[in-house]
C-alpha cells in the first residue's frame, strides 16, 4: 500500500470500491482477483489491463460518472511514463476531480 | 537487371517475410544483398545470402508490455541498433553499389544510409505497428517518438530539409497485409498493400509425423519466444492451454510447441514438440492458438485457418484486434485468462464456421494482392532499380490492391525541400 489518497478527499474509498469492480468487471475477474486491487495497482504492468479492457472501462466510467469522466481524453494528456505508470489510485483521483467539478456539492461526499 | 541491397532486423518476423521477397527478385534475375549482424541474419536467410556485416551489441530482451513494452522496443532496441549499424551499412552500401534499397520498417539505419547514399529505397512494413497508428490519439507519446527520430536524422548527418519520417520511405512501402485484415488504415500514399511474403523456410529438427493422429481435429499452440518474463507468477500459458483442451481431448488433438521441460506431463491427448514445420501442417490444423507474432498470424490467415490470439506486446495487440474485427478470430488476456475460459474461446471457434468462413476470406485477400512477387514487382520500379538493361517487355504488371505507378512516388513530389 502506498501513502494514499490525501487528494481524494471523502470520496476516494468510493470511488474506489466502484473502480475495482468495474476494473474486475471488464477483466471478468472474480472477487478474489478484485480484492488484490489496490489504489497502487498498476493498470498496465499489475492488472495486465489490455487496451479492449481499458476501451470497455472508459465506457463503464461514461455510464456512470457522466460524460466528465471521459478516460479516452485523460489518457491522451499523458505521457509515455505516465501511461505506464498509471494506477488505480490516479483513476480514482481523476474521477473525484471530475465528479466533484460536475456535480458538487454532494451531500453524502 | 538489378542490384538490391536488403536491411532488416535480425528477427524472424521481419527477416522472413524479406527473404521472401529477396527470393522473389533472385528468381526475376535481380541481384540482392543484405546488411545485418551476419551470425544471426543468415540462418534466417536462403543459404548462400551475402550478408555484408553490421555487428550487433547484446540488446537486452523485450520485457513488460503495453506502453512499457513500445518504449523499451524504441529505447532499447530500433534506436540503438539503428546507431551502432550505420557506419557499416554505409560501408556495405560502398562496397555493394546497390541500384536501390529495401529496409525494414524498424531497421533504420537503412533509411539513413540510403538517404546518405541518394538511393532510393523502400520501406518493408513487416509489421503492423506502425500502420495501424497506435499513437494517434496520445499526442505526448507521438511527439516522445518523433523527437527521438530527428534527433537521430541529425546525428546521422542529415540536415533539417531531409524532415521525412525515417518510418516511411517517401518513395514506396510495402505493407505486408491487405485491408481485409487491416481494415481501413490511413496510410501514406505511398504505401502498397501486397499481403505476406511466404518463402521456403530454413529446415529444422525433426518432426514425429507419425504421432500426427488424423482422426482427430487439430489445434496448434505457439507463442513464440519473446513471452518469457510475463505474469511470471501465473502457469506457463501453454500449460493453460494444454489443460484447456484436456477435456476435449477425445475430439482434439493439440500440436503444443515447446520444450518438453516447460510442460511436465503426462499429456496423453497432446503432441507436444519442441519444433514443428508450421507450414506443412498448416493444411490440417483447425484452429491457431498463438500470441498474435505477425508470421504465425499470416500463415494460418494464408490457410485461411481462424485464430485465437492472446497478445503480449508491440504489434501483438493490434494483430489481436485486427483479428476479432475481420471476425476470423477471438481474443483472450494472455496473463489473465484461466483455462476454462481458454477453453469458451478455443470451442467457440472451432464451433462456429463464420470464423473459418472470415479466415477465408482473408486467405483470397492475400492471394489477390499478390504476395512476395507483388512486393518485388514494385521494388523493380523504384527510379533506380528500372531500366538497368531491363527489356521493354519486362515490365511488370501490378496484382496488388493499389496502382504501383502511383504507390512510387517520387522524392521531390511527395516530401518537402
Amino acid at each position: 500500500m502506498t501513502a494514499w489518497p490525501a487528494a481524494v478527499g471523502l470520496a476516494g474509498g468510493r470511488l474506489l470500491g466502484e473502480l475495482a469492480a468495474m476494473i474486475a468487471k471488464v477483466a471478468g475477474e472474480d472477487g478474489q482477483w478484485m480484492a488484490m486491487i489496490t489504489p497502487a495497482s498498476r493498470l498496465e504492468a499489475d492488472l495486465w489491463l489490455d487496451s479492449v479492457e481499458m476501451t470497455a472501462l472508459g465506457e463503464l466510467l461514461l455510464g456512470r460518472y457522466g460524460a466528465a469522466a471521459d478516460l479516452e481524453s485523460f489518457i491522451a494528456g499523458l505521457d509515455i511514463d505516465q501511461i505506464t505508470g498509471l494506477t488505480v489510485g490516479d483513476l480514482a483521483a481523476f474521477l473525484a476531480r471530475v465528479t466533484q467539478a460536475a456535480a458538487q456539492p454532494g451531500p453524502d461526499g | 537487371m538489378s542490384r538490391f541491397l536488403f536491411v532488416v532486423p535480425p528477427l524472424a518476423g521481419h527477416a522472413y517475410p524479406a527473404s521472401a521477397v529477396a527470393d522473389a527478385l533472385a528468381g526475376r534475375g535481380h541481384e540482392v544483398a543484405w546488411a545485418g549482424p551476419r551470425a544471426r541474419l543468415s540462418p534466417l536467410l536462403a543459404p548462400g545470402s551475402t550478408v555484408y556485416p553490421t555487428g550487433m551489441r547484446p540488446y537486452r530482451e523485450q520485457a513488460g508490455t503495453g506502453m512499457a513494452a513500445v518504449k523499451s522496443l524504441w529505447d532499447e532496441f530500433v534506436l540503438p541498433f539503428a546507431r551502432h549499424t550505420l557506419p557499416a551499412v554505409l560501408r556495405a552500401i560502398e562496397a555493394y553499389q546497390p541500384d536501390a534499397m529495401a529496409v525494414d520498417q524498424h531497421a533504420l539505419a537503412g533509411a539513413l544510409a540510403a538517404r546518405r547514399h541518394g538511393l532510393p529505397w523502400a520501406t518493408m512494413c513487416t509489421s503492423p505497428m506502425e500502420l495501424a497508428q497506435p499513437f494517434r490519439g496520445l499526442p505526448k507519446v507521438e511527439s516522445w517518438l518523433s523527437g527521438r527520430l530527428a534527433a537521430l536524422s541529425r546525428e546521422a548527418g542529415l540536415s533539417s530539409q531531409d524532415d521525412f519520417d525515417l518510418r516511411f520511405s517517401p518513395y514506396l512501402g510495402i505493407a505486408f497485409t491487405s485491408q481485409a485484415l487491416s481494415g481501413d488504415l490511413e496510410l501514406p500514399a505511398q504505401v502498397a498493400l501486397t499481403g505476406p511474403a511466404l518463402g521456403a523456410r530454413p529446415p529444422g529438427p525433426g518432426f514425429g509425423w507419425d504421432r500426427v493422429d488424423p482422426r482427430r481435429r487439430h489445434v496448434l499452440v505457439t507463442m513464440g519466444t519473446l513471452t518469457a518474463g510475463i505474469a511470471a507468477d501465473r502457469p506457463d500459458f501453454r500449460a493453460r492451454a494444454i489443460e484447456a483442451l484436456r477435456p476435449l481431448g477425445d475430439q482434439v488433438q493439440p500440436v503444443v510447441i515447446a520444450p518438453e521441460q516447460v510442460l511436465p506431463g503426462p499429456h496423453e491427448h497432446a503432441l507436444i514438440t519442441p519444433w514443428a514445420p508450421v507450414l506443412d501442417l498448416m493444411p490440417l490444423l483447425d484452429l491457431v492458438v498463438c500470441h498474435g507474432g505477425q508470421n504465425t498470424v499470416c500463415e494460418a490467415l494464408a490457410h485461411g485457418i481462424p485464430l485465437v490470439i492472446a497478445p503480449v506486446r508491440h504489434d501483438q495487440p493490434i494483430s489481436a484486434a485486427q483479428v476479432t474485427a475481420a471476425g476470423a478470430g477471438v481474443r483472450v488476456n494472455f496473463a489473465r485468462v484461466s483455462p476454462q475460459r481458454l477453453r469458451t474461446a478455443v470451442t467457440l471457434v472451432l464451433s462456429d464456421p463464420g470464423y473459418r468462413a472470415a479466415a477465408g476470406r482473408i486467405r483470397d485477400s492475400f492471394a489477390a494482392a499478390g504476395g512476395a512477387r507483388a512486393a518485388a514487382e514494385l521494388l523493380e520500379r523504384l527510379p533506380g532499380a528500372r531500366g538497368r538493361g531491363s527489356p521493354p517487355g519486362a515490365m511488370p504488371v501490378l496484382a496488388g490492391p493499389r496502382d504501383a505507378a502511383a504507390a512510387a512516388v517520387p522524392l521531390a513530389a511527395g516530401s518537402p525541400g
